[in-house]
């Protein structure tokens, strides 16, 4: 065991060393009086007497003393391991948890007054986180109608260069609308349980309508399936978020001409690969925090497609990293937990 | 063809009734249930816009009342809401389609006009896209007056590719409806169609492009100069 100043067994310790301590030089102290009053003894019979009394009958104090000393430390040391399980606990709770709480019974009496306000000071935050999302979703959600306003009113202005400029900062502006919706409803994912799902399916359904997205930027879709059905462990929401986040991003960055391609291979890899100008491998850690872009890119996006990408994959237990594409591109890879 | 916009919002209304008079169409507005629900029980409308969160109930009830009064009446339905759960509720109702807010005024045309062309309604005869003109009824095609020589599959290929031009038509789909549900997957020759209904139209100077999307479908584009 390190020597810890802190440490309770530490300070323990202390104590009964100072208490010995005080009571052997009090033992002492009485016994020199008590022979003194008694007899007349040389300076060497008086010690001689003490330390025949202690070697009989006093070494028992000290040895007393460590005993208490040992199994009070093994006793406390025994009473603190709950603690030290309560704080295992503690540091797992991750800010999506609903009902974060730490068992009170298990801790010691003296300790469970503390571990009750740390739980009611968790479900403060609990709570406050919920209503954080639920103004986040409520906000993005009563911009969807002025946001359409305006859009529809600019589509019915003569189209000068000012109205094209305000017309696609529109469309962006209705695009962040849904995205945080995308990212409130993963967060506060209720009831999602994870279930038996035909990928391929529900990645193809995802897939048509950024059709109409891919022709408008003069690129083709693909979609590459190696198994159909492929059944995996998700939610049907997870998966359509995934997709088409993924797919949105790559046409935003492949050159006209160009294809992406939607590969869902059959041990549940989905890679969405485009040959834009790629990422440079210094800045993909930092591709999928919210509002990140890169400083290359020059596109009109918003910054939170992939952020909703991880937070899907978050949900559903599966991972995704960035690559490079052979021959110039970024390739997304999503691993999907497959359902055999 | 008369239409019945139900939407509270004022700005919305206005807008979505200007595009559809320029579209064409003739318009009343209604801006809570008890109104729309007035509008639908005295006017034989063609088609009905819908939006959900009205201010004195779900709009999902009055798509039950228009089930009841006059089951063939397409409704689409303008929403703020798009999880797939909303979604899958909404068509469970009865909405022929759905439109997520913000849209563009064009889309939400190009929409209605697909739900007048569903069977049962009325038919348009001839479609354009460009300068490519297609008569459903005499089944043949032109592109910018000269008539284009295409089999009997490839017409009706076209056809589909038309009526949802800037939008995917999946290629099962496509398929299930030049050779019927009950036809072999072997017997798939539209990929051929597609190369030859290109040629065809690329040598007569269409500006209209078959888009190939691997996997998926195909899309009929059409440039944004020629619209």
């Amino acid at each position: 065991m390190k020597f810890d100043r802190n440490s309770l067994v530490t300070r323990l310790g202390w104590r009964l060393a100072m208490v010995l301590a005080i009571g052997t030089i009090l033992q002492m102290a009485w016994l020199f009086a008590h022979f003194r009053g008694v007899e007349d003894y040389s300076e060497e019979g008086l010690l001689y007497e003490l330390f025949d009394f202690f070697k009989d009958v006093a070494w028992t104090t000290p040895a007393i003393g460590v005993a208490t000393f040992l199994a009070c430390a093994a006793g406390m040391r025994r009473h603190l391991s709950s603690l030290r399980a309560i704080s295992q606990q503690a540091s797992q709770i991750l800010p999506e948890e609903r009902h974060a709480s730490l068992p009170v019974d298990q801790a010691p009496s003296e300790v469970q007054p503390l571990v009750a306000s740390v739980n009611k000071g968790f479900e403060r935050l609990v709570e406050a986180v919920k209503v954080q999302r639920r103004f986040t979703a409520n906000a993005a959600h009563e911009l969807r109608t002025p946001v359409a306003v305006v859009q529809a009113g600019l589509e019915r202005l003569p189209q000068n260069e000012d109205v094209v400029v305000l017309r696609r900062e529109g469309e962006r502006m209705g695009r962040i609308v849904g995205q945080l919706l995308s990212l409130a409803r993963l967060e506060g994912g209720n009831g999602h349980q994870l279930e038996v799902l035909d990928a391929a399916g529900i990645v193809r359904r995802a897939a048509e309508p950024l059709t109409h997205l891919a022709s408008a930027a003069l690129v083709t879709l693909a979609f590459e399936v190696e198994l159909e059905p492929l059944l995996v462990q998700a939610t049907e929401e997870a998966i359509t978020e995934i997709t088409r986040n993924l797919v949105e991003n790559a046409i935003c960055h492949a050159p006209a001409g160009s294809e992406v391609a939607i590969a869902l291979a059959r041990d549940g890899r989905l890679s969405v690969i485009d040959h834009g100008p790629g990422i440079p491998e210094n800045h993909r850690a930092h591709l999928f925090e919210r509002f990140w872009r890169g400083p290359w890119t020059s596109r009109p996006g918003s910054g939170l497609g992939l952020a909703i990408v991880a937070e899907a994959c978050q949900r559903i237990g599966a991972t995704v990293r960035c690559l490079s594409t052979s021959g110039g591109g970024a390739t997304f890879e999503v691993r999907l937990a497959t359902a055999s | 063809m008369r239409i019945l916009i139900v939407e509270d919002d004022a700005g919305l209304r206005r807008y979505v009734r200007a595009a559809a008079e320029e579209g064409g169409f003739s318009v009343d507005e209604a801006a809570c249930l008890d109104d729309a629900t007035a509008h639908i029980q005295s006017v034989p409308y063609d088609a009905v816009v819908l939006d959900l969160g009205l201010p004195d109930g779900d709009g999902l009830e009055l798509i039950k009342t228009i089930r009841r009064v006059r089951a063939g009446l397409p409704v689409l339905v303008l929403t703020a809401r798009d999880s797939i759960k909303d979604r899958v509720k909404g068509l469970d109702t009865g909405a022929d389609d759905y439109l997520v807010k913000p849209f563009a005024c064009e889309e939400l045309l190009a929409r209605i006009r697909a739900l007048l062309r569903r069977p049962g309604q009325v038919m348009g005869a001839v479609l354009t896209a460009g300068n490519v003109t297609l008569d459903t009824i005499a089944r043949d095609a032109t592109v910018a007056g000269t008539p284009v020589s295409l089999s009997r599959h490839e017409i009706s290929i076209l056809e589909h590719l038309m009526r949802r031009q800037g939008r995917l038509v999946p290629k099962d789909i496509l398929f299930d409806n030049v050779y019927g549900a009950d036809a072999l997957p072997e017997s798939n020759t539209v990929p051929v169609h597609i190369h030859h209904l290109r040629k065809q139209l690329t040598a007569l100077g269409a500006n209209i492009e078959i888009e190939t999307h691997r996997g998926l479908g195909y899309l009929l584009a059409v440039p944004k100069e020629a619209r």
